[in-house]
């Protein structure tokens, strides 16, 4: 099977012996907001740009607030080339509006069909906005479509998702959808507020209950392995 | 010699200021973990604001027996409250970009985006005021001008007319159940904290009358003097819990489970 780095070494050794995401594959990062999640999209996106991929972000928020998010986690998209396609509400080469699904849609669409000679990795903020606005079978539908297009062309599709914003019965059913699951929670251990990784499932891949601790160091994340199962 | 009442104020002081130094232990831990500069600004600034709150509630004993009611002390107290207002914007506008971003449809409540540099703006201004007054003059001789009084107050009807209603509408269009905990708990703080600042001096004039008072008056006025005494803790108690719901944390047993389920 052929895999796509994570742009995160020690996550692509944790996914498939430093392979990365499968490719073809749909991947939903969950956690509660400001935990990292969008870290995971910016160094995808980062790494597919230097290797001269195709990168869309799309995203609910303005271009200059997730370039200014970027540098917090040591991103600097340096010189056009090695920037991603932007679909966003302001500042974007593509405005995105997520109150028309059916337009986003065919944005993502004709973005394939136009750059299908390539791999392309698509990343995107606006499952949680959207599943605030419209119904989560509206949601569902859309991901079902966008997700039929997507295995036909070499493309990754990686989305974030608010989990403490929606019922648990919503987030369930978005896990359901797609081909891997990362989870970032933040747990209590005495004193301690402990961030941990989870990979709750990936196409392709055996499943791999540990927990991993992550951290956030010079514009790196460094992941370790937080107790082994007795 | 110390009095019954004395030393029950100092414990309660103390047990106040434990509390908001313990909330605010939380509040630096949750910063630490969040990526987000606008998430890890917020935590912080509910962290500050307990450790200020903490140790003025630390120094209030000594300070009340070392600098009696006069224009110092009340200099200082005025510094002081001055001092709390702007850490508390400083979280309402933290909590107001925070809550723009689970908002779905990304409202720009009141124009915040350029509002907020128009208060930080007046809070340099009132800062710059009251340097050119310790400076120039000796606040023990007098009270402000009209005119140097005006910028202080702008800013204290502008955060209470303004930048409140603005956190308030911002936290309804967001939808971040975690934010709306968070937003909750700092409130009912504020509000004790106001109520004691403000009801402080209703304390101080009833136990001085109760002095002189005798009967069901002094009763009454030792209960509400009680009472008032004791609205801190609860402040504090939920500056503590609004610490706590800066970001979900689960206990790390809930992992374990999980761990063990599959």
């Amino acid at each position: 099977m052929q895999m796509v780095s994570t742009g995160i070494p020690e996550l692509d050794k944790l996914l498939s012996d430093g392979a990365g995401y499968p490719n073809r594959s749909t991947v939903l990062v969950v956690g509660p907001a400001g935990i990292g999640k969008e870290a995971l999209g910016y160094w995808f996106t980062y790494a597919g740009t230097q290797a001269n991929d195709f990168c869309v972000y799309i995203t609910n928020l303005s271009v200059d607030e997730v370039l200014e998010d970027q540098k917090g986690f040591g991103i600097r998209n340096g010189h056009a080339s090695q920037s991603p396609l932007w679909m966003a509400s302001e500042g974007g080469q593509i405005r995105c509006d997520i109150n028309d699904l059916a337009g986003l849609s065919s944005g993502i669409k004709k973005l394939l069909r136009e750059n299908a000679r390539k791999r392309i990795r698509i990343v995107t903020d606006v499952l949680s906005p959207l599943l605030m606005l419209n119904p989560a079978e509206t949601v569902y539908r859309f991901l079902t479509q966008l997700f039929t297009d997507l295995k036909q062309f070499d493309a990754v599709f990686l989305a974030t998702l608010e989990d403490e914003m929606h019922q648990s019965q919503t987030v369930a059913a978005m896990e359901q959808k797609f081909d891997g699951v990362i989870e970032l929670k933040l747990y209590e251990k005495g004193m301690k507020v402990v961030p941990l990784l989870r990979v709750r499932k990936m196409r392709g891949v055996p499943p791999r209950p540990d927990y991993f601790h992550f951290t956030f160091v010079d514009g790196k994340m460094v992941i370790e392995e937080y107790g082994k199962r007795g | 010699m110390a009095s019954a009442v004395d030393i029950f104020s100092f414990g309660v002081a103390a047990l106040v200021a434990a509390i908001l130094l313990y909330g605010s232990y939380w509040a630096f831990a949750i910063s630490r973990v969040r990526t987000s500069k606008l998430y890890r600004r917020q935590a912080l600034s509910v962290g500050v604001v307990g450790v200020y709150y903490g140790i003025l509630w630390i120094a209030s004993p000594f300070t009340d027996q070392l600098a009696p009611h006069n224009a110092i002390s009340f200099a200082i107290s005025a510094i002081a409250f001055f001092i709390g207002a702007i850490l508390i914007f400083s979280w309402i506008d933290g909590s107001i970009r925070v809550a723009r971003r689970s908002d779905p449809l990304r409202h720009d409540t009141f124009h915040w985006r350029r509002l907020r540099i128009v208060f930080w703006g007046l809070i340099l201004l009132d800062v710059s005021i009251l340097a050119g007054l310790f400076t120039t003059m000796d606040l023990s001789q007098g009270s402000l001008t009209l005119g140097e009084n005006i910028p202080f107050l702008a800013l204290f009807l502008a955060i209470f007319f303004v930048a409140s209603p603005a956190l308030f509408l911002a936290a309804r269009r967001s939808k971040d159940p975690t934010l709306h905990r968070n937003l909750r708990w700092f409130a009912i703080f504020v509000v004790f904290i106001l109520v004691y600042t403000e009801w402080g001096y209703l304390a101080y004039v009833l136990g001085a009358s109760s002095a002189s008072g005798s009967g069901t008056y002094l009763l009454i006025a030792n209960m509400v003097a009680l009472v008032i005494k004791i609205l801190p803790l609860i402040g504090a108690f939920s500056l503590y819990r609004s610490a706590r719901s800066l970001a979900p944390i689960r206990p790390l047993s809930v992992a374990a489970g999980h761990d063990q389920q599959e």
